[in-house]
């Protein structure tokens, strides 16, 4: 029976939120996550339904939040993680590391992945903090003091592409041995406080051709991934973006007998304890099932029967309306963005904007948009 | 101020549509996309090795097919320490190749 590749192909995460209490408030925060927000998940709830994922095929387990060092259970969410056997990341602004809890990090997680959103300047104003630099390299070296294997993960937005290089070379120095970059999607607290910010076709190519260069430049020093999708490897191989037909992609019909993770990953826990498909705030239309809810299994299996091919159908429109590489000059695409934005337009029968989020040919940004953008590039 | 004065790739230099298309081309030649994350990261496996080559003669070509295994997968860094001086008599090699196992 075959595996969906999805757009991370053998590597199959479950991405878990279980909190939304952070010590930062940052502009680009796809959860609005603060110091005051309160629902936290349980640990029990959460083992067991790691448990249940880990026998429906997911190897990997990614821990955000809000601030995951502020999760009291987090030392034995690993444990447990370890236990079963999966690859255990966590993603922190690194400001709360310190030498015991790099020592419980370096216990627990494959790879630590430290948000850095360019040079010190730039971090602070996105970090809503004016010493959240300086605190995030204290919080680095403990890192390092420990031997915690980590990268940084960079926010690329319409506005700091440039800064892209000094942040290989600080990752470099540092010892990083991943730089991860993130497309901006204008979701959570992002959409009020950076809208229009997102990064364009336009801009997402330039990256490409940046992030090459500087790849070329750091061989054998770091590891540069850069999470957009190839319009010519996506509409080369649909399956990549789960354009398949049920059947077709399973070779069965009956999607019930196949293990969750061969068709669908990643899934994301919420911080209410809702599965839903491939990214935070997903429509709930497409909701797997609730780990807060008693009989997941059950959920799971009538998900598979009565829902993922609703799934598929959703993620075949968007394929659809992907333009043909040869077609378009820019030929990148916030694959995860696109989706996540149809779900909600199906949902209220509305008709996706394709200008709104990155991907198909230029943004064009009003000066009213670029007034909200101020602030953040320092830019009058 | 303009989009274009605050884009953040007209920083790094104007660049035409035809140039932009030419880049994409050469870019791709070495650098491919062949996963994208939303969530998670992809684990990097580094093997570090020292090589010390005491025949000088063969240095070169073993340095040679080190370099070839470089590609989309696999990131390969040589440091070349070359031992004996005024004469030539053997490297040391400092390897490092980092697997990127998506």
């Amino acid at each position: 029976m075959a595996q969906i590749p999805g757009p991370t192909w053998a590597y199959r995460v479950v991405q878990i939120h279980p909190l939304l209490k952070c010590n930062l408030r940052c502009l680009h925060c796809y959860s609005t996550s603060s110091p005051d927000q309160l629902p936290t998940l349980s640990l029990e709830r959460l083992c067991s339904a790691l448990s249940l994922l880990h026998a429906e095929g997911y190897n990997g387990v990614g821990i955000s939040g809000g601030e995951p060092l502020l999760y009291a259970e987090l030392p034995s969410l690993l444990q447990h993680i370890r236990k079963l056997g999966m690859i255990a990341t966590v993603t922190t602004n690194a400001m709360l590391v310190d030498d015991r809890r790099a020592a419980m990090l370096r216990q627990g997680t494959d790879l630590v992945a430290v948000s850095v959103d360019g040079v010190p300047e730039s971090h602070n104003r996105m970090r809503a903090h004016p010493r959240a630099f300086e605190r995030m390299i204290e919080g680095v070296a403990h890192l390092k003091h420990v031997g915690v294997p980590f990268g940084f993960i960079f926010t690329l937005t319409l506005h700091n592409l440039h800064e892209l290089s000094w942040l290989a070379e600080f990752a470099v120095a540092q010892g990083a041995g991943l730089l991860q970059v993130h497309p901006l999607e204008e979701v959570g607290r992002a959409t009020s406080k950076l809208s229009g910010c997102a990064p364009d076709a336009l801009e997402l190519a330039r990256a490409f051709v940046e992030v090459a260069r500087l790849q070329k430049q750091y061989t054998g020093s770091l590891t540069i991934q850069y999470d957009v999708a190839d319009l010519e490897l996506l509409c080369a191989k649909p399956e990549r973006g789960y354009a398949v037909e049920p059947a077709v992609a399973c070779g069965t019909t009956d999607t019930a007998a196949v293990p969750l993770a061969d068709l669908i990953a990643p899934i994301i826990i919420e911080a209410d304890g809702a599965i839903v498909p491939l990214q935070y705030n997903f429509s709930r239309t497409y909701q797997i099932g609730n780990i807060n809810t008693d009989g997941l299994t059950g959920q799971i299996q009538a998900w598979k029967r009565n829902n993922f091919h609703q799934f598929l159908a959703l993620c075949r429109s968007v394929y659809d309306r992907l333009p043909q590489p040869a077609a378009t000059e820019y030929p990148f695409v916030n694959w995860y963005g696109e989706v996540l934005q149809a779900s909600h337009a199906v949902q209220s029968n509305v008709r996706p904007d394709p200008t709104r989020i990155s991907g198909f040919g230029l943004q064009i940004a009003t000066p009213a948009i670029h007034e909200a953008c101020n602030d953040l590039s320092g830019n009058a | 101020m303009s989009q274009e004065q605050t884009r953040g790739s007209s920083k790094l230099g104007a660049m035409s549509h035809d140039d932009l298309h030419k880049a994409i081309g050469a870019a791709r030649e070495s650098y491919r996309i062949e996963r994208w994350w939303k969530y998670g990261q992809p684990a990097i496996d580094r093997i570090s090795a020292v090589l010390n080559i005491t025949n000088a003669a063969s240095a070169g070509s073993i340095i040679g097919n080190i370099i070839k295994m470089h590609g989309a997968e696999r990131q390969i860094g040589v440091i070349v320490f070359p031992y004996g001086v005024p004469v030539f008599d053997g490297v040391r090699l400092e390897v490092n190749i980092d697997q990127a196992s998506h």
